[in-house]
């Protein structure tokens, strides 16, 4: 069975003839149209996604800062010698995080110095927070409360 | 993690086998016991129950409850992590004693 195919109109009006093609002929001379389905492009994704916010952490922590913190502004405490804290951005929750592991203690805030002074509140509510149990904490607290009282008089 | 989701997994978990005391401040402080004796402290400042806390709050507060890594405060919260494993944890770490 034969039918017949008509050529766009640009291609005959350039003077191509026109003619009858069997259909069998046509199927053959077309190219294989290929259907590719990715089935990993989800999982690529994320993984991409990852990769950034891991790069991104990476380029956080290199941009991480250490300040020493000269003074409380505390009514009843005052610091006896500068405690250094790390100072970091964090792209995340669009906050600034002030760190001190040897207090296992930090801070947050929208800028570096809101952060600082939350820190100086927790370093505050934590000493206390230690002082009123010391007859009853663990290794690990009393190992705080020590550094704290290296570090922090009560006025 | 959501804060109520820490505060309900989480803290909720560990009250299971600790006495968890909660102290309001400027921040939210659960002082963690184990037989008269305060082993743990850990906090999260004020906001709504809905407040996503951010990883790298996580990453300090995963600290401050002895946990090795962030996956396992999310195994906490969850049924993947009980009250035991945890105090087996503390245990290792020899945040509680024999």
């Amino acid at each position: 069975m034969q039918y017949k195919f008509d050529y766009p109109l640009s291609l005959f009006s350039l003077g191509f003839e026109k003619k009858e093609v069997a259909q069998e002929t046509y199927g053959l001379e077309r190219a294989p149209q290929y259907f590719y389905v990715d089935i990993h492009a989800a999982e690529i994704a994320e993984l991409r996604e990852k990769i950034e916010r891991l790069e991104k952490k990476l380029e956080e922590k290199s941009a991480q800062q250490i300040v020493p913190i000269q003074f409380l502004d505390s009514e009843k405490l005052r610091l006896k010698r500068p405690i250094h804290v790390n100072v970091s951005y964090s792209s995340e929750g669009e906050t600034w995080i002030v760190d001190c592991p040897e207090l296992n203690l930090y801070g947050e805030g929208e800028d570096e110095l809101k952060a600082i002074n939350d820190f100086k509140i927790v370093l505050e509510e934590f000493y206390f927070g230690l002082k009123k149990d010391k007859e009853r904490l663990g290794i690990e607290l009393k190992n705080k409360l020590d550094i704290l009282q290296r570090l922090i008089e009560e006025k | 993690m959501r804060l109520l989701e820490f505060k309900n997994g989480v803290i909720g978990k560990i009250k299971k086998k600790f006495t968890v005391n909660e102290r309001i401040g400027n921040h939210i402080y659960y002082e963690i016991w184990h037989e008269g004796t305060k082993i743990e402290e850990t906090y999260h400042s004020h906001g709504s129950s809905g407040k996503e806390i951010t990883d790298d709050v996580l990453q300090k507060i995963k600290r401050q409850l002895n946990l090795s890594n962030i996956k396992q405060l999310y195994e906490l919260k969850s049924c993947q992590m009980t009250e035991e494993e945890y105090f087996n944890i503390l245990k290792q770490k020899h945040v509680i004693s024999d």
